[in-house]
């Protein structure tokens, strides 16, 4: 199969009005794939169109609608990949996408794709979309689960049952994929307008009189429903606005579940109040005739009518008893196993992410900062800005900002391979169903703690990992606590400063950290979900749990490149601009005979910023230019305090450039063995996964940094030099995590809530630094 | 009886929804409806409780539990002597 494939994402409420020119113009199909959540449609969806679209072994990983083509005997296609739906009665934000796609653009044709292992509950959407009277092509995917399990369905009978085209896939292995075209492409040509594609049309009886497979579904609804949807289909006859943008049948059945959402759309439609109006009156009437609500009757009977057919269709003559899966839930998610399992997958997960990809961090941290800085500065050479600003920005600001990106990268290469085993083994569900009862407390369920945990990583794939939570409250609420959730940028800074102030408690202290970010994870919780976001809208904790599944060593693969990729394309643009403009405030003179470039640090723009903002801190025992100076770049990464102590404290300036005398060649040999050796030391870790590592995180320290950082502190707080130390680390830890969290918390949560989050952060970080230098300072620590 | 106070490995019919219109819809298509059969696969404490619900194992609040009235049909260790039982009360019951 060949495939053209390009990706889209709109957000375009209106596009309906328009989609009808642009597709005759074009002369191409739009079909929509559509399906319960977790059938596979992404997988459909990547192979057809040979996008990269969010697989994953959990419901709900698909959010917004995805468009992608497929080049196939001259005839474009355009597939649109929808968020998974049970139902065409909306429920979820990620549903009325869906529906609002089926009903407002009217695609050509769709296809459903459903769990062939569990059909009798994925026909409930099935009849819902046959409704529709819109050409329907089945995709009985996971076909190899159903076989596993011994279940065969009889798929001319179920074609006959249906009016439909079913075809078995096997998406993850692309089988059956090609036959599904071959399907999809036979009811477009049986479509009027032939070869060349559909041209506009609606739902009326007349325009809609295609020899598709499915033109006429009628599902009976027995007796006391049927005797409404008669007389309410006439009435929606009358009226060629509603008749128009409707299917008249599946619409009668919508008014008499009194649909809040197709009374919305109604509302400006004329006739349409009269029919809502009528559609109540008709529930009612079943009401008082059965004594149960139409909504609840409709669903019985469609089950009742499915019922029929899967009793029809399909056979199981599988091996009886419970699944692997079952036998392996019945641990993990046990009563009390459940918990101490969930935290040791995690704590395992996190220390692989730490352990093992530390070496490859210090690997990058040396490659960029050694051979990559001496090329740099050759290239300046060459080009013949050597030694002016040119070079600077080039080496100091340029560089030095895309290698605290790449520095990220192991980290986050790891975190993605774990994240996805996670999603992909099936295990996130669980897990966020044996943490729900805990999370309560924070006013969450269970699923959020997942993007917490994530946090310890790296707090920016964790803002984006929220969009696990179904409602926008439970969203925001997580994200607002990230941040609090130190991440691994974090470790250096406690790291060195405990080396200084706490040596013989080094340990301790840095695992206090941890301790106290889980602890104020707690606290603002309670306090968030006690007051801002009290009484707001909860989402009734229900779920899916999908099979446990062997993740395929290709899809960690892909996922682990779109991530990483997808962060160096974010980062690299918000962490690029930012280290470019500190490097401009460190190279502009505001007092003294420096000029641009080539200035004092004490005299540069810099420095005097810092100290405009340096006397917030004199409660919390640290009010030196340098020290807030470190804060104040520390919001555009972590990282960049350690490495900005490094220039503040540093009189001679000069790093030196040792790597200058080695030839290419060399720098490439010095960079292949630094490799293998992080690859050495990465799995000399795996063993030792007891405590943090500090041995190995702890290099040569600078002694004269340490001195320098030593003084700096004791003077700042007249004498309580490891109190404001332990302050100032309280702080590091509290505060605004970095430029590319609050990029991504913008992106994610809008901006009013992204400055909601840094009021917060600064506020709480603030107030107990402050509390914890004066409190400590009364009890007599220095 | 609501669906909370069912013991592990019984299977049980859904006789009543006490539940909002949406709730009881979204219940509805995820295969919980006045009369379907549903075996409880756990049960703990405060946990949402797990269930087997047409072949698929669905998390579900407490809460929600509460909401759904039930009658035991009694112990079914097996997923498939539950499908069987729901098709021959099924056919029997229409
Ligand atoms: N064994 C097997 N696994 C499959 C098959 N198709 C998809 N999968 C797996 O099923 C899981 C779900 O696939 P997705 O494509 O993400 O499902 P989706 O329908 O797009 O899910 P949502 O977007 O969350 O609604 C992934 O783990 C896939 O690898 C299949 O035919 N056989
Ligand atoms: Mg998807």
């Amino acid at each position: 199969m060949r495939t053209v494939s390009k990706t889209v994402t709109k957000h375009d409420p209106d596009a309906g009005a328009r989609t009808t020119s642009r597709h005759t113009k074009q002369g191409n199909l739009r079909v929509a794939l559509i399906g319960n959540p977790n059938t596979g449609k992404s997988t459909v969806f990547n192979h057809l169109t040979g996008s990269h679209q969010h697989v994953g072994n959990w419901p709900g990983k698909t959010v917004e609608k995805k468009e992608g083509f497929c080049r196939r005997d001259g005839a474009e296609i355009q597939f649109v990949d929808l968020p998974g739906a049970y139902s065409l009665t909306a429920y979820s934000l990620e549903e009325v996408v869906s529906r609002d796609y089926l009903l407002d653009e009217k695609p050509d044709a769709i296809v459903v794709v459903v769990d062939a292992a569990n059909l009798e509950r994925n026909l409930y959407l099935v009849v819902q979309v046959l409704e529709l009277n819109v050409p329907v092509i089945l995709a009985l995917n996971l076909f190899d689960v159903a076989v596993s399990r011994g279940i065969e369905i009889d798929i001319p009978a179920l074609n006959e049952r249906l009016g439909v085209r079913a075809v078995p896939t096997v998406a993850r292995e692309g089988e059956g994929v090609d036959d599904l075209l071959d399907e999809i492409l036979a009811v477009a040509h049986s479509l009027p307008g032939g070869e060349h594609g559909p041209q506009g049309r609606d739902f009326t009886p007349a325009a809609g009189s295609f020899c598709s497979p499915a033109p006429d579904f009628v599902l009976d609804y027995g007796e006391e429903i049927e005797a409404e949807i008669f007389p309410l289909e006439r009435k929606i006859a009358q009226y060629p606005d509603v008749r128009g943008r409707f299917p008249q049948r599946w619409l009668a059945v919508k008014l008499l579940e009194r649909d809040e959402n197709v009374a919305g759309k109604l509302e400006g439609v004329r006739g349409g109040p009269a029919l809502v109006a009528a559609g109540e009156e008709g529930a009612d009437r079943i009401r008082a005739r059965t004594g149960e609500d139409a909504e609840n009757l409709l669903a019985d009977r469609r089950y009742l009518w499915i019922n029929g057919v899967v009793t029809d269709t399909v056979t199981k003559t599988g091996p009886e008893g419970p699944t692997l899966s079952d036998r392996i839930d019945r641990i993990v998610t046990h009563r009390y196993f459940g918990i101490p399992i969930f935290l040791f997958v995690m704590w395992a997960v996190f220390k692989l992410i730490t352990d093992v990809s530390l070496p490859f961090v210090d690997w990058v941290d040396a490659t960029v900062n050694g051979p990559i800085a001496a090329w740099a500065r050759d290239l300046a050479d060459a080009v013949g800005i050597d030694g002016t600003w040119g070079e600077s920005l080039l080496v100091d600001g340029a560089l030095a900002g895309v290698g605290n990106v790449l520095v990220f990268v192991p980290i986050l290469v790891f975190l993605y391979v774990m994240l996805t085993l996670l999603e992909d083994s099936g295990y996130m569900a669980r897990a966020a169903f044996v943490m729900d009862r805990l999370m309560h407390v924070l006013g969450l369920h269970g699923k959020s703690f997942l993007p917490l945990m994530v946090g310890f990583g790296c707090n920016v794939p964790a803002v984006y990992a929220t969009r696990v939570l179904e409602s926008r409250k439970d969203r925001l609420l997580t994200g607002l606590l990230l941040p609090f959730v130190t991440c691994a940028a974090r470790l250096p800074i406690y790291i060195l400063l405990a080396a200084v102030f706490f040596p013989r408690r080094q340990s301790t202290v840095v695992f206090a950290m941890y301790l106290l970010s889980i602890l104020f994870v707690i606290i603002v919780g309670i306090v968030l979900s006690r007051t801002l976001f009290r009484g707001k809208e909860r989402f009734p904790f229900v779920m899916e749990l999908p099979p446990y599944r062997l993740p395929s060593v290709r899809s960690v693969r892909i996922h682990t490149w779109e991530r990483t990729a997808g962060f160096l394309r974010k980062a690299g643009t918000v962490i690029l601009g930012c280290s470019m403009v500190i490097w401009f405030l460190l190279a502009v003179p505001v007092s003294g005979e420096g000029s641009f470039a080539d200035t004092p640090i004490d005299d540069s723009l810099f420095a005097g910023l810092s100290e405009t903002v340096s006397p917030v801190f004199a409660p919390a025992g640290y009010n030196s230019w340098e020290l807030t100076g470190t804060l104040v770049t520390g919001f555009v990464a972590k990282e960049i305090v350690v490495s900005t102590m490094g220039q503040v404290y540093s009189s001679a300036g000069d790093t030196g450039d040792t790597a200058d005398d080695e030839s290419f060649g060399e720098d490439l040999r010095e960079i292949g063995k630094g490799f293998a050796e992080a690859g050495g030391d990465a799995i000399l870790t795996l063993p030792r996964i007891i405590g943090i590592d500090l041995v190995s995180a702890e290099e040569e320290q600078d002694t004269a940094l340490e001195a320098a950082i030593r003084s700096d502190f004791e003077e700042a707080s007249s004498g309580h030099g490891s109190l404001a130390a332990f302050a100032f680390m309280i702080f590091v830890l509290l505060y605004v995590p970095c430029m590319a969290t609050v990029a991504a918390e913008r992106h994610e949560f809008g901006t009013k809530w992204m400055w909601a989050s840094i009021a917060i952060n600064l506020s709480v970080a603030w107030t107990a630094t402050v509390l914890v230098f004066q409190v400590g300072k009364l009890l007599g620590f220095s | 009886m609501t669906l909370t106070g069912i013991n592990k490995g019984t299977v049980v019919r859904v006789l009543q929804i006490r539940h909002d219109k949406e709730t009881s819809q979204r219940l509805a298509e995820l295969g919980l409806h006045l009369g379907s059969l549903v075996q409880v696969l756990s049960r703990a404490g405060q946990d949402p409780l797990l269930l087997d619900v047409k072949g698929a194992r669905l998390a579900l609040s407490r809460h929600l539990a509460d909401g759904l009235v039930v009658r035991a049909l009694g112990e079914d260790p097996t997923t498939q002597g539950k499908r069987r039982r729901l098709r021959r009360r099924r056919a029997q019951g229409a």
